[in-house]
C-alpha cells in the first residue's frame, strides 16, 4: 500500500509503498533542488556469515568480508562496468558496506530515470568469474593493508576487540587479508542468492523527483523472487566486556583514544527510540553545554567536543566517544564522576528540554541536504521506519528514559577503553 | 529556487541577502576581511579561537552552547578564511527558520561586539590556554602530509607576495603575542577592516533580515587593504625538497596560470584543468596512474583567487624523475594535440554540474557569491555556466600553452 505523510513542522513529504516484490521504497520529494539521488541496499552486512534458509535445517558458512566482496565485485557485469555506465549517464556512483548492509547509490543532475534504470537493474544480475574473484582478492587485501595505517579505524576495531567475545561485529568490515582467500566464485554467487532478493531490499530517492514514476518504474523493473529470504544466525555474546583498556603503538604526534561502553541489545520494536534517547544521553554527558566538556576544556585535556556515536543492530549495541590527546586516563575519570553525578542527581528539566530542542532542530536542519536526507532514511529504513517516525519518537521521549542510560548503560563495568599513541 | 543578491551600503559594511525557499535554516554570516600579513595573521588566527570562549552577555563556551541549543540547535562557529591575499575572520550562524531571527543577530552582536574583557585585555588565563592549543593544531599540520606537501609548495612559489602566508598562523610568532596586544588588534579589526554580512532566507524575510543587520554597529570610514596581485614572469623552476617521517612520498608541481581570477578566461583555464588533471578520466590520471602505475593518487587543481595550478601526487620515492617527465609531458599533450570533442564536452559537463549543485548548499552559494564579489565580477551561477558552455578547444589549448611551470616541492 502506498503510504504519503505530510509534516508541518519540517515541511516536507515521505511516500512509502511496498512493491508486490516486497521491496521497500521511501521517496522524498525535494522541488527547487538540483540534484537528485537514489540509494539501493540490501540488509547483508559484514556482520552476516552465517545464515540458514527458513525451509531448511542446514547452517551456510561464509568467510569475513564476503559482503564487502559482493559490493566489490557487482558492478562488473556481463555487458561491461556499471560504474563507468553512471559516469557516462553524468551521474557519481559509489557503494559501501557496514555492519548490517550494503548500499549502491548515484547522483546526478540530468537522466535520473535512465540512472535509477540501470541502479535497479545491474543489482539484479550478477557477472562473477573465477579470474577476475582472484584478481579482486589483491585489490580487498590492498585495502585491508591500508585499513592497517589508519589510526582511527585501528583505535575503534581495538575497541571492539575489549567489548565483544564472539559477536562478529568486532571484525573488520572488509574481512582479513586471510579470510578473504576462502572467496570463491560460488561463495559470492550462493551468498548473493541468499541475500540479493527484493524482500532483503530497499530504495529510496530524494530530490525534485516524481514519486509515482519511480514506483511504476521499480514496479515493472524489480523482479520477485522464491521469496525465502536468508536469516543470519549470531553467536551468543555474553554480556559482560573482554578486557578494560588496550594501547596500539602508530607513533603519532597527537594520541587518539575512544572509550566505550557495551550495552545490552533491545527488542527490535525499541530500538528506534533507544537510537535518539542514546543521542539525547550522550550529548548531555560530553556535549558542549555539559559541565563534563567545560571542565574538561578548561583543564586542557581535550581540545574539542569528543565525537559520540551509538551503533546497534542484531545482537550488539554500544557507545563510543573519541577524543584526541594524552590524557586519556583522567577523562575517563571525569566522565565516569558526571555519570556518577547525574545518576545522584537526576537530569535537571532544563537541561534535559535544552538537549531535546538541539536533537529536534538539528534533525530539521538535515533536511536542507539531499545527501543527509537519503542517508538518514536508509538508516530508518533497516528498521523498517521513515525519518517522520523518527521525528515523532524523538519528540516523545521522557527524561526518565534519558536518565535510564545514564543508571543502566553507562556503567563503569561496561566500560573499556581503546588508546593509539 | 530564485535567487536575489542585495546590496546595502553602511559604510564598511556591505548586506548581501540570498534568497533561497527550499532550504530549512537562515544564516548570518560576518566577514571581517583585512590584508593577509606575516605581522597579524597569527593574531586574527589566535582571535577565531578566543572568541570562541564567549561575551560579556555568555562568558563561556558552556554559555555559548546552551544558548545555541537553547535556540533550536542552531550552529555557531569562529574560523579564519584565506581568500587571494585577504584573511578573514568568519562568524557563522546557522537556525532553523522561524522565530530565531531576533536572537540571533543579537547574540551576534554580543559575541562581536562585548568579547569577554580583564583590565586592557582579554582573560589572561583563557588566552594563554588557546596559545598552547593553536601551538597544537599548528604542530598538527604536519600530519596531514598531502595538506602539508601542498601548502609548503604555495609557500615557495609565493616568496614574493603575500599568498603563502599560512593563515592560521605560526607557532614562533605566538610567543610575542599576550591578551593586550590580542584585543587591541582585534578593536582595529573592527575599526578598520572590510565586512560583509551575508543572509539567507526566504523572500517574505528579506527586509526583516536586512533592517537587522544594518543595525549591527560597524561604523568606520578608513579601511585596511589588501595590495592587489600581480603576475611576475619567472624563468627558472625553483626545486625544494624536505624530508619528514612518511611512508609514501608527496611531490607537488605548481604552474603559473597567466590568468587573473577575474578574467573571463578563467572559464577556460577551469575545462583545461579538468582535461589536464580533474578528473579520472584527465590526461595525468590515465597516464601516470593507468600506464605507468607510478603513483597511487594524482590530480591537478585551480586556486580560485590566485594565478596558480597545483599537480599533487603520492608516488614511491625512486619515481620522483619519472613522475615529472609523464606530468610535463601530459601537459604537453594538452599544448599540441586537440582534444576530442566529446572529452571537451564531458568536461564542460562535469564542471557545470559542480557549479549547479552549489545552488542546493546554502554555504556553497555564500561561498560563490562571495568569490565574486571580491573579484567584482558578481556573475549568477547561471552566467558563470554560459560562459563555460562557450569555451572552445582552441582557448582550452591557448591555456595549456600559458602554464609554466614554477616549483617542484618534493616530501619524502
Amino acid at each position: 500500500m502506498e503510504m504519503r505523510k505530510e509534516n508541518n513542522m519540517i515541511g516536507d513529504t515521505i511516500i512509502t509503498k511496498k512493491l508486490s516484490s516486497g521491496m521497500k521504497c521511501y521517496i522524498i520529494p525535494k522541488n527547487g533542488y538540483q540534484e537528485k539521488m537514489a540509494v539501493l541496499c540490501t540488509k547483508f552486512g559484514s556482520n552476516d556469515i552465517v545464515y540458514r534458509r527458513p525451509t531448511e535445517e542446514q547452517r551456510h558458512d561464509m568467510p569475513l568480508g564476503t559482503a564487502h566482496f559482493i559490493e566489490h565485485k557487482l558492478f562488473e557485469q556481463s555487458w561491461g562496468d556499471a560504474f563507468t555506465a553512471f559516469s557516462k549517464q553524468y551521474a557519481t556512483a559509489n557503494a559501501f558496506t557496514d555492519f548490517q548492509k550494503t548500499a549502491y547509490y548515484f547522483s546526478c543532475q540530468k537522466n535520473f530515470d535512465l540512472n535509477l534504470k540501470l541502479l535497479l537493474s545491474f543489482v539484479q544480475h550478477t557477472h562473477f568469474t573465477e579470474e577476475s574473484t582472484e584478481q579482486e582478492k589483491k585489490i580487498i587485501a590492498s585495502e585491508i593493508t591500508m585499513y592497517q595505517d589508519d589510526p582511527s579505524w585501528i583505535v575503534f576495531f581495538k575497541l571492539l576487540e575489549n567489548m565483544y567475545h564472539s559477536h562478529t561485529v568486532k571484525n573488520g568490515i572488509a574481512g582479513t587479508v586471510d579470510s578473504i582467500q576462502q572467496v570463491t566464485k560460488d561463495v559470492l554467487q550462493k551468498s548473493y542468492e541468499a541475500y540479493y532478493t527484493p524482500e532483503n531490499f530497499c530504495l529510496v530517492c530524494a530530490g525534485d523527483v516524481e514519486s509515482n514514476q519511480i514506483l511504476e518504474m521499480a514496479e515493472k523493473i524489480m523482479k520477485p523472487t522464491n521469496g525465502h529470504r536468508a536469516v543470519s544466525l549470531f553467536e551468543k555474546e555474553p554480556e559482560n566486556i573482554v578486557k578494560k583498556y588496550v594501547e596500539t603503538d602508530m607513533s603519532l604526534i597527537k594520541p587518539i583514544f575512544q572509550i566505550g561502553f557495551k550495552q545490552k541489545p533491545q527488542e527490535e520494536s525499541k530500538t528506534l527510540k533507544q537510537v535518539y534517547v542514546m543521542r539525547m544521553a550522550m550529548d548531555i554527558l560530553v556535549g558542549e553545554s555539559s559541565p563534563f566538556f567545560e571542565k574538561a576544556y578548561q583543564k586542557e585535556w581535550i581540545q574539542e567536543p569528543m565525537d559520540c556515536e551509538f551503533f546497534s543492530g542484531d545482537g550488539y549495541a554500544f557507545t563510543t566517544f573519541s577524543g584526541t590527546g594524552k590524557n586519556v586516563q583522567k577523562t575517563k575519570e571525569l566522565m565516569l564522576q558526571e555519570i556518577e553525578e547525574i545518576q545522584k542527581q537526576g537530569i535537571a528539566e532544563e537541561v534535559f528540554e535544552r538537549a531535546k530542542k538541539k536533537q529536534v532542530g538539528r534533525m530539521i536542519r538535515g533536511f536542507n541536504s539531499i545527501y543527509t536526507i537519503c542517508m538518514s532514511q536508509l538508516e530508518l529504513a533497516m528498521k523498517n521506519r521513515d525519518l517522520f517516525d523518527g521525528f515523532h519518537t524523538l519528540k516523545s521521549i521522557k527524561k526518565e528514559e534519558v536518565l535510564r542510560v545514564f543508571q543502566k548503560d553507562f556503567l563503569e563495568d561496561n566500560m573499556t577503553v581503546s588508546v593509539v599513541v | 529556487m530564485i535567487l536575489t543578491m542585495e546590496k546595502k551600503q553602511i559604510q564598511q559594511c556591505d548586506i548581501h541577502f540570498l534568497e533561497g525557499q527550499p532550504f530549512k535554516t537562515n544564516i548570518i554570516a560576518i566577514l571581517l576581511r583585512i590584508p593577509l600579513t606575516r605581522q597579524n595573521t597569527t593574531k586574527t588566527a589566535l582571535l577565531a579561537e578566543v572568541l570562541k570562549n564567549g561575551c560579556q552577555q555568555y562568558p563561556s563556551r558552556k554559555a555559548v552552547n546552551e544558548k545555541m541549543d537553547d535556540m533550536m540547535g542552531s550552529v555557531f562557529d569562529i574560523s579564519i578564511l584565506k581568500k587571494g591575499q585577504e584573511q578573514i575572520l568568519f562568524f557563522y550562524l546557522e537556525m532553523v527558520k522561524g522565530e530565531l531571527l531576533k536572537k540571533g543577530f543579537e547574540f551576534l552582536q554580543n559575541m562581536i561586539f562585548s568579547p569577554l574583557e580583564e583590565r586592557k585585555g582579554f582573560p589572561k588565563n583563557m588566552v594563554e590556554r588557546e596559545k598552547k592549543i593553536l601551538a597544537e593544531k599548528i604542530k598538527g599540520r604536519q600530519d596531514d602530509k598531502k595538506e602539508y606537501a601542498k601548502l609548503r609548495c604555495l609557500e615557495e612559489m609565493c616568496k614574493e607576495n603575500t599568498f603563502g602566508i599560512f593563515a592560521d598562523g605560526y607557532q614562533e610568532d605566538l610567543k610575542e603575542i599576550d591578551e593586550m596586544i590580542l584585543l587591541l588588534h582585534y578593536k582595529n579589526m573592527l575599526k578598520h577592516a572590510k565586512v560583509e554580512i551575508f543572509l539567507t532566507g526566504n523572500a517574505e524575510q528579506k527586509q526583516d533580515m536586512i533592517s537587522m543587520a544594518k543595525k549591527m554597529p560597524f561604523q568606520s570610514d578608513f579601511l585596511w587593504q589588501a595590495e592587489t596581485i600581480s603576475v611576475k614572469k619567472k624563468k627558472e623552476i625553483t626545486k625544494v625538497q624536505e624530508t619528514l617521517s612518511i611512508a609514501q612520498s608527496r611531490i607537488v608541481l605548481g604552474f603559473d596560470t597567466n590568468v587573473l581570477p577575474e578574467q573571463k578566461e578563467f572559464s577556460s583555464l577551469l575545462v583545461c584543468n579538468e582535461l589536464f588533471g580533474g578528473s579520472p578520466a584527465s590526461l595525468l590520471f590515465q597516464n601516470v596512474r593507468e600506464k605507468e602505475g607510478a603513483c597511487y593518487d594524482i590530480s591537478s587543481f585551480l586556486f580560485r583567487l590566485y594565478p596558480i595550478l597545483m599537480v599533487k601526487a603520492g608516488i614511491e620515492k625512486q619515481y620522483y624523475q619519472k613522475a615529472v617527465e609523464v606530468i610535463q609531458n601530459s601537459l604537453k599533450i594538452l599544448q599540441e594535440q586537440q582534444v576530442e570533442k566529446q572529452d571537451l564536452q564531458q568536461a564542460k559537463e562535469s564542471i557545470i554540474r559542480y557549479y549547479i549543485s552549489m545552488k542546493d548548499s546554502q554555504t556553497a552559494l555564500m561561498d560563490f557569491s562571495f568569490n565574486e564579489w571580491i573579484l567584482k565580477t558578481n556573475r549568477s551561477i547561471e552566467q558563470f555556466v554560459k560562459e563555460i558552455e562557450n569555451v572552445t578547444q582552441k582557448e582550452v589549448q591557448k591555456r595549456a600553452k600559458e602554464l609554466t611551470l614554477n616549483t617542484i616541492y618534493f616530501l619524502q
